[in-house]
């Protein structure tokens, strides 16, 4: 059975594997011990109460039981921006006419912006490619939104996951080349690797302050504006059926897309709801999918299943009950795995 | 005799054929018989005012063969280059992006659209036939109005500027505007340039990028001939270096062509201008070429002579001083050429 659970602080050596194994445009997983060490205790503090709003964030490890090793993680940012500026590029239109010409042009531009500042953020985001089947992915992805649905208070009005942009095998952007190469020296990847350990006030200096007209970038470039890299388009859907949209943002050095959405307006959020936990020695199975949590702070645990339900209670195996960490009379959050689900 | 003289309304017809052969590169004088009449209209006002400081004053000059009344070429001033509207130009600047950090120290260079050249006095609708594009008569319209600049310092500011076409080619491609204008207009730049002479500014604000334009980011070959003169105009160019003009950071917002600028008091002709009497030739020793300038009252006309000047007397031919039958009111200024 696979289960999330909060990260620990012994798992850095496999999040270091895994961080080696995400590659260029993966931001915000360095291949670095040091900063993987300091995120833990990052995640760590905020659990505890004891960090301030501006390093608040969690980070989950998806456990394949059987083993127990960890083959993927995924995270949450509480409010980003607060410490360093949060740049993104906003894709706005300029209309230029002239009446006594009879011309009118739209053209697209685009401007550095902190728009996004305060905003939650849900990141961090790798599956070890031996575990990409079944619903690993979803339960990846979308344990954070139960978790923050049980959570609301701790987290900010808006919400927003920065997808992954257009680059080829060898690393290279197409939006990259035709403007960040232009205001800085070095590679793409570099850009990337400085931003993810938190060097990014390089961006406030180095790059065009102004808004720049989409024309004067290469075809190529034009092309990947708001495009996700191929092997973030299941994650782009996933997010997208959980209600989250893109809405004019896209990243500064490989132009993928910003989605967002209200966090009160998340499906899981919307849609989720609370049963009791009933522990039956037969495993009774429902007609839902389910993605189940539990309401622990500190230990948050998340399966998937199809437990049978009732208006009040939750019929789980005892395997289940351990992977959740609760016992008989505990409160589970539930919601339908995939939007496409009848209600319950 | 060739002089260089005010216009008046009976030249509007040859100005009018003049503009169809000049093309679009002397936007400033689109070939439109109304236009034309109106820019007579307002020169031959320009010339009777009495004027303490520029204002909205332009001044159209005609190069004319007084045998035959054949006109030849043009030149005109403005007293400033943005009385009626702003004069709108792009400006080159150079942004310092800098991170001590990671130690990169770029220079990024960026157009912006403004009119910080308003309040210069402005050189423009130059044009010669040409059969006489290799003769002395280029200098004549273009030295001839400096000087007529020079004598009459009221009328103009203390800036002056002259805008160079661009480089574009013989089907009226220019790179500049393929690369940058077209984007915002969609239409041929010979096209832009007629709109540009005939129609007012409100076009350009509404048209031209708000924000500045990042150099890096505009296609090579439009950057490669940035501040660049077109052929034709490079001896216009050289006439009004050897003067003092100089290229700053501004180009022309449609086919990015130079502007050369300069302080009155820094030029040449203000330093070599000297007010003379004309003499008869008493013997024939070496000639020099003068340009001179006659002036009365608010009137001014311009030739070249051979000569040569000693103390405050220019000695020339007798032929010479008939064609220009001085009278007693009117005042000759020289530079040599």
């Amino acid at each position: 059975m696979m289960f999330i659970r909060p990260i620990q602080r012994q798992d850095w050596q496999v999040l270091l594997e895994l961080a080696t194994k995400t590659g260029t445009g993966f931001t915000s997983l360095p291949n670095s011990e040091k900063h993987i060490k300091e995120r833990i205790e990052r995640m760590l503090d905020t659990s505890a109460g004891k960090a301030p709003l501006s390093e608040q964030g969690y980070l989950f490890a998806l456990v394949d039981s059987e083993t127990q090793a960890v083959v993927g993680v995924s995270g949450i940012e509480v409010s980003i921006g607060l410490n360093d500026p949060w740049y993104d590029f906003h894709v706005g239109t300029q209309v230029h006419a002239s009446k006594q010409l009879d011309i009118y042009r739209q053209m697209k531009k685009l401007s550095l912006s902190n728009d996004h500042t305060g905003n939650s953020e849900l990141c961090t985001l790798f599956l070890d490619a031996d575990y990409r089947m079944g619903k690993n992915g979803q339960l990846l992805s979308k344990s954070r939104l139960l978790f923050i649905a049980a959570f609301k208070e701790k987290f900010s009005e808006r919400i927003i996951a920065e997808m992954r942009g257009v680059s080829d095998e060898n690393g290279n952007s197409p939006f990259w080349e035709s403007l960040g190469r232009h205001f800085f020296t070095f590679d793409f990847e570099r850009a990337d690797y400085l931003t993810g350990i938190g060097k990014k006030s390089f961006i406030a200096e180095l790059m065009p302050k102004h808004a720049f007209y989409v024309d004067f970038l290469s075809e190529a470039a034009q092309e990947v504006i708001a495009d996700v890299h191929p092997s973030t388009r299941p994650a782009r859907k996933i997010l997208e059926s959980e209600g989250m949209r893109y809405e004019g943002y896209v990243d500064i050095f490989d132009a993928g897309p910003t989605l967002e959405a209200y966090t009160q307006d998340l499906r899981v959020v919307k849609k989720s709801q609370l049963r009791q936990v009933n522990i039956s020695e037969s495993e009774l199975l429902g007609d839902h999918l389910l993605l189940i949590g539990n309401e622990k702070y500190q230990d948050f645990r998340a399966i998937i299943g199809t437990p049978m339900i009732d208006d009040t209670m939750i019929y789980l195996t005892q395997a289940q009950a351990d992977a959740l960490s609760v016992i008989n009379g505990d409160q589970l959050r539930i919601v339908p795995l995939f939007e496409k689900e009848h209600a319950l | 005799m060739i002089i260089l003289r005010p216009a008046n309304l009976s030249d509007v017809s040859s100005l009018e054929r003049l503009a169809h052969e000049s093309g679009p590169m002397v936007s400033s004088l689109p070939a439109k018989r109304s236009h034309l009449l109106n820019k007579v209209e307002r020169s031959i006002y320009s010339f009777e005012q009495e004027v303490d400081s520029a204002g909205e004053e332009a001044y159209l000059f005609i190069l004319e063969e007084t045998l035959t009344g054949q006109v030849l070429g043009t030149g005109a001033v403005n007293a400033l280059a943005g009385n009626q509207e702003p004069f709108y130009s792009f400006r080159n600047d150079i942004k310092i992006h800098s991170s001590r950090e990671l130690n990169v120290h770029s220079r990024i260079h960026a157009l912006t659209i403004n009119h910080d050249l308003s309040d210069h006095s402005q050189l423009c609708s130059f044009y010669i036939v040409p059969a006489l594009a290799d003769s002395l008569y280029p200098a004549l319209i273009t030295l001839g109005r400096l000087l007529f600049m020079t004598i009459f310092p009221m009328r103009f500011a203390n800036e002056w500027m002259a805008v160079l076409p661009g480089i574009a080619d013989k089907q009226g491609r220019a790179p500049f505007w393929e690369h940058v204008g077209r984007k915002f207009f969609g239409i041929d730049y010979n096209k832009v340039e007629y709109y540009n002479g005939t129609l007012n500014n409100t076009f350009i604000a509404e048209m031209m990028p708000y924000h500045p334009l990042y150099v890096a980011l505009i296609n090579e070959e439009a950057q490669a001939v940035m501040g660049l003169v077109h052929k034709e105009a490079e001896l216009q160019c050289n006439l009004l270096s050897e003067q003092g003009f100089e290229p700053d950071k501004y180009v022309e917002i449609f086919d990015s062509g130079p502007i050369l600028i300069a302080q009155r008091n820094a030029l040449s002709v203000n330093q070599n201008i000297k007010k003379v009497e004309l003499t008869l030739i008493i013997n024939t020793t070496i000639l020099r070429t003068y340009l001179i300038g006659i002036a009365e009252g608010n009137s001014f006309k311009a030739c070249l002579v051979q000569g040569l000047l000693e103390g405050g007397k220019l000695h020339i031919s007798q032929q010479n001083i008939e064609q220009i039958n001085l009278s007693s009111e009117q005042k000759v200024y020289c530079i040599k050429l």
